[in-house]
């Protein structure tokens, strides 16, 4: 059965390459994922028999990942755990994987249709850990791999510091800078030069903040990133992922798109609802993200975030993360000490 | 107005503040007693214009619900007329010394609970200090409902408060409050206190109330039927917002049949006491919540509330909005080392069963006020706040000889 549903996965993700869309092919693929993780994932299946509705219209909270293992096979059988961040609360989510063949195909095919659009290989300058360097982290793996799929050369400059500029003194070809926000925050600290990159370069920016430098609003961010390295802001996309996902959302700017908003591949549905019926909202109307990611085969595809979102059509636009879940009057230090 | 023209404003209307606190120095703080209970009961009364006032208003600013708001401003200001006069007896001086209070006092308000600024704001005039309050605007309603009410009874003493709003971040006019103010309590957050008191001249009474939240305790042998019920209420009041609000309770054993009981008793409350309206950021967190607890443990959830029991030791915080935790704690004594990790951000501890008994097992640096269920949120305005007298840094000593 794993099998099977491996193969379709696969199917679903090479027919929707270069932005294709089989939404009705995708929904009963992740209505049989349902109900195959609903036998196997046993918080999945609680988290099902709780609500008394069938397993497809069921989504996993991201916060349960920091608290229980979810996966449908034994530790014994993984073959990479990435883990959350864990800096604004205590435990860590951990995402485990028994193969990385359906996260590969995944961020290959977004990548290349949202990310490295009309390019084949390029510089890229990598403002993150190595894979080496944080084992644990999604980020740095898809980073890695990008590496190897997308890269002509490749510079990893992690913490920022000289390299940087070393980096990009030289370009003469384009290149793709790629990053967090909170490392684009550290370079515009550090750097007292601008850049002018050839024509064609582009920024990846993606993940928050999480305290790890001065919070800087995503539209300053992005000009001050424009400014420093000379690329247009239609080629500065927002990457939009999590440790529980398998797959990745992409801004659509370079694909033509005018506004900032997330371009959802076509194997991955992605659903605003509402945060106390959890049914889908209208189109234009504030909830929380949903996505339902078929590529997260060995663990739970729908993926229940906390992330405010608005439906516009295909696409989303994100409107960042719920504060945390410590209400009015407690602290996060308490939540911190509790675990 | 320009902010340098609001600071201009705000200085001047600070200093006749601090002239006008001369009507409080001129009577007993028997007579402040009398004047303060006249006018919380004109706003207690729902038969009264500013009663009717309160539950006119107070629904909107603090998102409760109306029942909520009546049975908070009942169980608040019920009877403030004998605990003002115990108050009062209770600031006396201790004999051989004369109090003087502060020139100017300022009451810095979090927005939480909106009864909370009865207490200091009682306690601060009881000691005779003027009183700049500043409370957000969306939640000054309260407050300024009290000034309305004083100056009805006593135009003078309600000259001698003032109650300002102003969007967080003014820095400006919030200095110009702590330059003029010889006593702050503030309430907030840990970053706010710490920020605010960062800017507080040394020689400033610094009256901090912080972070925090409340736990349940459940003897075995308690009845856990009644137990359950006296807790819903706990968790109900102020719709869990509180920083007195049970995040978790814990029992001896048995948690799965008092989480059952505790849904229940929350599913009965809801009719009388409903739950106000959830945003979306709460009901975000709620979600996470709730699909923690499901994957877990077991997952009781109606209509604005859910209770959970999950198969571990510790606490888990809650968003809020009646969602609370049951766990067993493997005796009093694991259950107490938990609190000792929470600190002075434990403010309360309801417990059903012998109160003395887990009073004294609870280790040092954790002092909350340890209460019978069904009683954290109705404090009283003689209870301690923070392991500390309400008083605490209202009242200054000229000692004698």
């Amino acid at each position: 059965m794993r099998d099977a549903l491996h193969a379709r996965v696969a199917a679903l993700i090479d027919a929707c390459a270069d932005g294709a869309r089989d939404d009705v092919t995708r929904d009963a693929l992740l209505a049989d994922l349902a109900a195959w993780q609903a036998d196997r994932v046993e918080p999945y299946r609680r988290l099902v028999a709780s609500r008394g509705v069938p397993p497809d219209a069921v989504a996993m909270p991201t916060d349960v990942f920091r608290h229980v293992r979810v996966a449908a096979h034994p530790p014994s059988e993984d073959v990479r755990v990435f883990r959350t961040s864990g800096t604004t609360s205590g435990a860590r989510g951990a995402h485990p994987l028994r193969d990385l063949s359906l996260y590969d195909r995944a961020a290959r095919s977004a990548a290349r249709h949202a990310l490295f659009t009309g390019v084949d290989r390029m510089h890229l300058v990598v403002l993150a850990p190595s894979p080496a360097e944080a084992p644990d982290s999604s980020l740095s793996y898809m980073l890695g791999r990008f590496a190897e799929w997308f890269g002509a050369r490749v510079d990893w400059v992690f913490p920022i510091d000289d390299r940087l500029a070393r980096a990009l003194e030289p370009a003469t070809e384009p290149v793709a800078l790629l990053g967090t926000s909170f490392a684009f925050v550290h370079a515009e600290d550090r750097l007292d030069r601008r850049f002018a990159l050839p024509p064609g370069s582009r920024v990846m920016q993606t993940g928050g903040f999480k305290g790890r430098s001065r919070e800087v609003e995503p539209a300053a961010l992005r000009a001050a990133i424009s400014a420093r390295y000379g690329v247009p802001q239609t080629h500065i996309v927002a990457e939009y992922s999590m440790t529980e996902l398998s797959s990745q959302l992409y801004e659509a700017t370079l694909l033509g798109a005018r506004e900032r908003r997330l371009w959802v591949p076509g194997w991955v549905r992605a659903t605003v609802v509402d945060p106390e019926t959890l049914a889908p909202v209208p189109q234009g109307q504030t909830g929380i993200l949903r996505v339902d990611d078929p590529a997260n085969l060995d663990t739970v595809s729908a993926i229940q975030t906390a992330d405010l979102a608005i439906a516009r059509g295909d696409a989303i636009e994100l409107l960042g993360r719920a504060p945390g879940a410590a209400p009015r009057g407690c602290s996060l230090a308490v939540e911190e000490a509790l675990g | 107005m320009s902010v340098e023209s609001a600071e201009q404003a705000l200085s001047e209307a600070l200093d006749d503040l601090a002239v006008a606190g001369e009507a409080l120095r001129r009577r007993t703080p028997a007579q402040i007693a009398e004047a303060l209970a006249d006018a919380w009961e004109r706003i207690a009364d729902p038969e009264r214009a500013l009663g009717r006032a309160a539950r006119g208003r107070l629904p909107a600013s603090s998102g409760l619900t109306l029942p909520m708001v009546a049975w908070a401003l009942s169980t608040t200001l019920g009877g403030a007329r004998e605990s003002l006069a115990a108050l009062a007896r209770e600031m006396a001086p201790p004999p051989g010394v004369i109090a003087t209070p502060h020139r100017l006092g300022a009451l810095i308000l979090a927005g939480n609970v909106f009864t909370a600024c009865v207490q200091p704001l009682s306690v601060a005039l009881l000691a005779r200090s003027p009183l700049l309050v500043k409370a957000s605007s969306a939640d000054d309603v309260l407050p300024r409902l009290f000034v309305d009410a004083l100056r009805e009874v006593d135009p003078e003493l309600a000259a001698a408060v003032l109650v300002v709003s102003f969007p967080r971040g003014t820095e400006a006019l919030e200095a110009t409050i702590l330059h003029h103010a010889a006593a702050v309590s503030v309430y907030g957050s840990d970053s706010t206190l710490a920020a605010i008191r960062a800017r507080t001249d040394a020689n400033t009474t610094f009256i901090a109330h912080g972070h925090g939240l409340g736990l349940g305790w459940v003897d075995a042998g308690e009845d856990v039927e009644e137990a359950a019920g006296r807790f819903a209420l706990d968790v109900a009041a102020y719709d869990q917002r509180g920083c007195m609000s049970p995040h978790a309770i814990a029992i001896e054993r048995g948690g799965e049949a008092f989480a059952r009981e505790l849904a229940r008793a929350l599913e009965r409350i809801a009719v009388e006491l409903p739950r106000g309206p959830l945003s979306t950021q709460v009901g975000a967190t709620q979600m996470q919540w709730r699909g923690v607890a499901a994957a877990r443990g077991v997952l009781h959830e109606g209509d604005g509330w859910a209770v959970s029991f999950e198969p571990v030791a510790a606490p888990r915080l809650s968003p809020g909005a009646r969602n609370v935790m049951v766990f067993e704690a493997g005796g009093l004594e694991s259950f107490a080392e938990r609190a000792s990790v929470i600190g002075p951000h434990l403010k309360t501890l309801g417990v059903a069963g012998d109160l003395e008994r887990v009073a004294r097992v609870l280790p040092p640096g954790v002092s909350p006020r340890v209460c019978p269920a069904g009683t954290m949120q109705t404090p009283g305005l003689l209870a301690y706040a923070d392991g500390l007298p309400a008083w605490e840094g209202w009242r200054r000593f000229v000692t004698v000889g």
